[in-house]
C-alpha cells in the first residue's frame, strides 16, 4: 500500500512535467504597443489573404464590378498577399496615437511581379464608417472592400508594392476623431504608414523588395491627401517619383468659401462635420461647445458621429444628418437673400438650392459670421478671381482653419498628374483641379504637371489619356441611358463618387507606368 | 449533542473503514490501451479578417495507454481515478465554404492544422453488478471530468491558412461522464476490464496569429474503449 502510493506520486510528478513541457504555437513576432511614429505594432504583420493571378483573375470574373475591373487593369499578372499593417502616428493635434492599413505586395514568378517593385502610396477617399479597413480581403461587406480590390487589381497586380493607411480615427485606432483634410497629420500619417511598411517588406511570408521608385496617389479626400503628401516629402527631402492628385478639394479655403456663399456641394452634411471636427480638434477653436455651430437638432454627439457605425444611407435615414440641407432657407441677413440660395439661371442652381432648407445643419449666426469675415477678407478666387491665393489675413476661424490646409502656395519638383472631371458636383473642378494646373502655368507648359478632365474630349490621335476619356464618355452615356428620365439626377449622384474613379486611377497608372 | 453525533460519525466512518479494510483487495490498478474518439463538434471559426461560415476543424481520434485506480467503497460500490497517457490529437482544418476562401486555403481542406494534447482526469463512481465471487462483473459509472488542453501546435498548414505563425489556445472543459464496462477475473490478482466511456467536453478553442484573434467553439461527445489488464493488492 505505501509502495503503492509512493508510486502514485512518482506518476503525478511525471505528469506535471510532461504538462509543463508544452509550449504556444511559436514565435508571434515581436510587439510594439506604444510605437513611435512610422514604426509598425507587429512585425511581421498578419497576412489577410494570398491569392495567386489567375486565382485574383478568377474572383475578379466571379462578379459584374470585378468584370468591370478586369477590362480596366487588365488581366493579373502577379499575384497578391494582402497584410494588415498598424504603426505609429499622430492625431490632429500632434497627439500620440496609432492606426492601421493594408500592404499588398505582388506575387508569383511573372518578371513584372519579381526583384525591387515601384510603391504606390494611396490615400482613399472620404469614407465616414469608422470599421473602413483596406486590409480587409476577407469581409466584402466592408466598406473598404471595393477600394481594396481596385487598387489590388490596378497596382499590386501588376507589380507595384501598394501602401495604403485606413487613417488615424478608423478600424483599430484609437484616436477617437479623423483628422479630416488635415494635411500636416495626413501627411505625416502617409509618411509613417510608408516607412512602417518598408519594414514589414522584408518580414513578409512573401518577402519583397521596394525599389526607389515612389508613386502618390488618392481620390477626393486623398487627393487632398497626396497632394499634401507630396509637398511634404519634397519640403523634407524625400524622394517621390511622381504624384497624381485626383479630384481632390486642394484650395480648401476656396471650397469652404464657396460652399458658404451658397455653392453647396452634394455631401455637404457630411463634409462639414468632418471637417470642423477635425479642425476643432487640432485648433480647439472653432467652438466652444458644437451647439454654437450646428443646430441643436444635430449638434449632440456630432462629434463622435464621423466617422462611427453609420454608412452614407444611415446616417441620414436616422436623422442623424440632414441629407441635403447645410444652411437654412432663411437668409441669415437680409442682404444675403441672393445667396440663400444662389441663382445663376443655369443647370447646377438646382444642386444648390437643395442645399438649404428649413432642417439645416448650421446655424444662420455661424454662416453669418463666416460671410462677414469672406467679404471683409476675401479669398483669391472666392467670390471673384483677384489674385489667385487663399484670403490673407482671414479672422473667423473655420475659413483660418482652411486656409492653414490649403494647398496653393508650392509647385512640384517631380511630375505630377492632376486628373478629376470638370462636371464634379462633390469637388468643384474649376476651383480645385482647374485651379492648381492655372497657378502651376509653367510647371504644365514645362510639362512636368499634366491636368486630365476625363469628362473632355480626346484631343486626337497622340491624345494619352484618350483610352480615359472615352471609358467615361461611353459609361456615362450608358447610365443615361439606363436612367430615362432620371439622367441629369442618376448621374449627379454617381459623378463625383463612381464614374470618375475608375477612370482618373487607370489615368494614374498609365502616368505611373512611363517613369 | 453535537460530541455525541460527532462521536457516532466518526464510529460510522471507522465501522466503514474497517468495513473497507475487511475487502481482501483494496487497489485495483489498471494498464491498458485506450482508443479516443473525439466526435468533436465545431462551430465555424470566427473573428477579423475570417470569411463568415467559412473554416472550421475536426478533432481526429487517437490511442495512448491506459491507467486507472480504483479502489472499492463497499462490494457494489467503487471510486475509480481513470487517467491516460496525455494523447496528442491531430487537428484536421475543415473548409466549409471554399468559394468563400482563396483555392490556395481551400486546398488545405482535412489537413492536419493542429496538435492538441489533453489531460483529461475523470472520477467514476462504478456500480459493480454481481459480487466479490463473481466471475465476471459488468459495472456502469458515473464521474466528473476534467479537460486540460496542455499543449497545443499550430503546423506550417494552419499558419498558411491563418496568414502566419499561429498560437492555440484551448479553454479547460469540466464535465459529467459516463461509463459502462465488463471485468473478468484471471485469477489471483489479476483481471481483464473492457470498458465504453464518454463525456460532455465543452472548450472555446482562440488562435493568434499575429496578433489577430480568432474563436471557435468545440464540443466532444467522444467514444472512448479502453482494454486494461488489472492488479489488485
Amino acid at each position: 500500500m505505501i509502495y503503492f502510493k509512493t508510486s502514485w506520486a512518482a506518476l503525478g510528478a511525471a505528469l506535471l512535467v510532461a504538462a509543463c513541457g508544452g509550449g504556444d504555437g511559436g514565435p508571434l513576432g515581436s510587439q510594439d504597443s506604444a510605437p513611435a511614429r512610422g514604426v509598425l505594432m507587429q512585425t511581421p504583420p498578419p497576412r489577410i489573404t494570398s491569392l495567386s493571378a489567375a486565382d485574383f483573375t478568377a474572383s475578379l470574373q466571379a462578379s459584374a464590378s470585378g468584370q468591370g475591373l478586369l477590362q480596366l487593369a487588365g488581366a493579373p499578372a502577379c499575384g497578391i498577399d494582402v497584410q494588415y499593417i498598424k504603426y505609429g502616428t499622430v492625431g490632429g493635434a500632434n497627439e500620440v496615437t496609432n492606426a492601421s492599413g493594408a500592404l499588398i505586395v505582388p506575387t508569383g514568378s511573372d518578371a513584372k511581379c519579381t526583384g525591387a517593385r515601384p510603391i504606390v502610396l494611396y490615400a482613399h477617399g472620404t469614407n465616414i464608417t469608422k470599421r473602413y479597413n483596406l486590409a480587409d480581403f476577407a469581409d466584402n461587406t466592408n466598406p473598404a472592400y471595393s477600394e481594396a480590390v481596385m487598387l489590388a487589381a490596378l497596382y499590386a497586380a501588376q507589380g507595384y508594392i501598394v501602401v495604403a493607411p485606413n487613417y488615424a480615427g478608423y478600424d483599430s485606432s484609437p484616436l477617437s476623431y479623423h483628422p479630416y483634410l488635415n494635411a500636416d497629420q495626413q501627411s505625416k500619417e502617409m509618411i509613417d504608414i510608408l516607412s512602417a511598411a518598408k519594414k514589414a517588406l522584408p518580414t513578409l511570408a512573401s518577402p519583397t523588395t521596394a525599389s526607389a521608385k515612389l508613386f502618390i496617389t488618392g481620390y477626393s479626400q486623398g487627393g487632398h491627401v497626396a497632394m499634401a503628401t507630396h509637398r511634404a516629402m519634397q519640403a523634407a527631402g524625400m524622394p517621390v517619383t511622381a504624384s497624381a492628385p485626383m479630384s481632390g478639394p486642394y484650395a480648401l479655403a476656396a471650397q469652404s468659401d464657396a460652399t458658404f456663399y451658397g455653392n453647396v456641394n452634394a455631401g455637404g452634411t457630411i463634409f462639414s462635420p468632418m471637417i470642423f471636427t477635425s479642425f476643432q480638434k487640432a485648433y480647439g477653436n472653432l467652438y466652444s461647445s458644437p451647439s454654437d455651430i450646428y443646430e441643436a437638432t444635430y449638434a449632440t454627439g456630432i462629434e463622435t458621429l464621423l466617422p462611427g457605425l453609420d454608412d452614407f444611407t444611415s446616417v441620414i435615414t436616422s436623422g442623424k444628418l440632414p441629407q441635403l440641407a447645410l444652411f437654412s432657407s432663411t437668409p441669415p441677413a437680409p442682404a444675403f437673400a441672393a445667396i440663400t440660395p444662389p441663382v445663376s439661371g443655369t443647370p447646377i442652381d438646382a444642386l444648390f438650392a437643395a442645399g438649404f432648407g428649413t432642417l439645416n445643419l448650421i446655424k444662420n449666426s455661424a454662416r453669418l459670421s463666416y460671410l462677414m469675415d469672406a467679404m471683409a477678407n476675401p479669398d483669391g478666387v472666392v467670390p471673384a478671381f483677384t489674385n489667385g491665393a487663399p484670403a490673407a489675413n482671414p479672422q473667423n476661424k473655420i475659413r483660418l482653419a482652411a486656409v492653414k490646409n490649403d494647398l496653393r502656395g508650392w509647385s512640384p519638383a517631380a511630375p505630377v498628374l492632376l486628373c478629376a472631371g470638370n462636371g464634379d458636383p462633390t469637388v468643384f473642378y474649376s476651383l480645385n483641379t482647374g485651379l492648381m494646373g492655372a497657378l502651376w502655368g509653367p510647371q504644365v507648359a514645362a510639362h512636368l504637371v499634366t491636368v486630365l478632365d476625363v469628362d473632355s474630349a480626346v484631343t486626337g490621335a497622340t491624345d494619352p489619356f484618350a483610352a480615359a476619356k472615352m471609358g467615361f464618355a461611353a459609361t456615362r452615356n450608358a447610365m443615361a441611358v439606363a436612367a430615362g428620365a432620371n439622367a441629369a439626377a442618376t448621374i449627379t449622384a454617381a459623378y463625383h463618387g463612381g464614374l470618375v474613379p475608375p477612370f482618373c486611377n487607370a489615368a494614374a497608372r498609365g502616368f505611373f507606368s512611363q517613369f | 449533542m453535537k460530541k455525541t453525533l460527532l462521536t457516532v460519525s466518526v464510529a460510522a466512518a471507522l465501522a466503514m473503514a474497517a468495513d473497507g479494510s475487511a475487502l481482501a483487495q483494496s487497489v485495483t490498478l489498471k494498464l491498458g490501451w485506450v482508443n479516443i474518439e473525439p466526435h468533436s463538434s465545431a462551430s465555424a471559426v470566427s473573428g477579423p479578417f475570417t470569411p463568415k461560415d467559412a473554416l472550421s476543424l475536426k478533432v481526429q481520434s487517437q490511442s495512448t495507454l491506459f491507467f486507472s485506480a480504483a479502489t472499492p467503497v463497499n462490494d457494489q460500490w467503487e471510486i475509480e481515478l481513470a487517467l491516460g497517457l496525455p494523447p496528442t490529437h491531430d487537428v484536421a482544418v475543415v473548409i466549409l465554404n471554399p468559394a468563400a476562401v482563396p483555392s490556395g486555403v481551400a486546398a488545405q481542406d482535412g489537413k492536419i492544422g493542429a496538435k492538441v494534447r489533453q489531460v483529461a482526469p475523470t472520477v467514476f463512481a462504478n456500480y459493480r453488478f454481481g459480487d466479490s465471487t463473481s466471475q465476471i462483473r459488468p459495472f456502469a459509472g458515473v464521474g466528473l471530468n476534467y479537460t486540460i488542453f496542455d499543449k497545443t501546435e499550430s503546423t506550417p498548414v494552419n499558419d498558411a491558412v491563418n496568414g502566419g505563425p499561429t498560437s492555440i489556445k484551448l479553454k479547460d472543459s469540466f464535465g459529467p461522464a459516463l461509463q459502462l464496462g465488463v471485468t473478468a477475473k484471471l485469477g489471483g490478482p489479476w483481471s481483464v476490464t473492457g470498458a465504453w466511456s464518454t463525456a460532455l467536453v465543452k472548450t472555446k478553442m482562440t488562435t493568434n496569429t499575429l496578433g489577430i484573434e480568432r474563436t471557435a467553439d468545440i464540443r466532444f461527445h467522444p467514444t472512448v474503449m479502453t482494454l486494461a489488464l488489472g492488479y489488485s493488492f
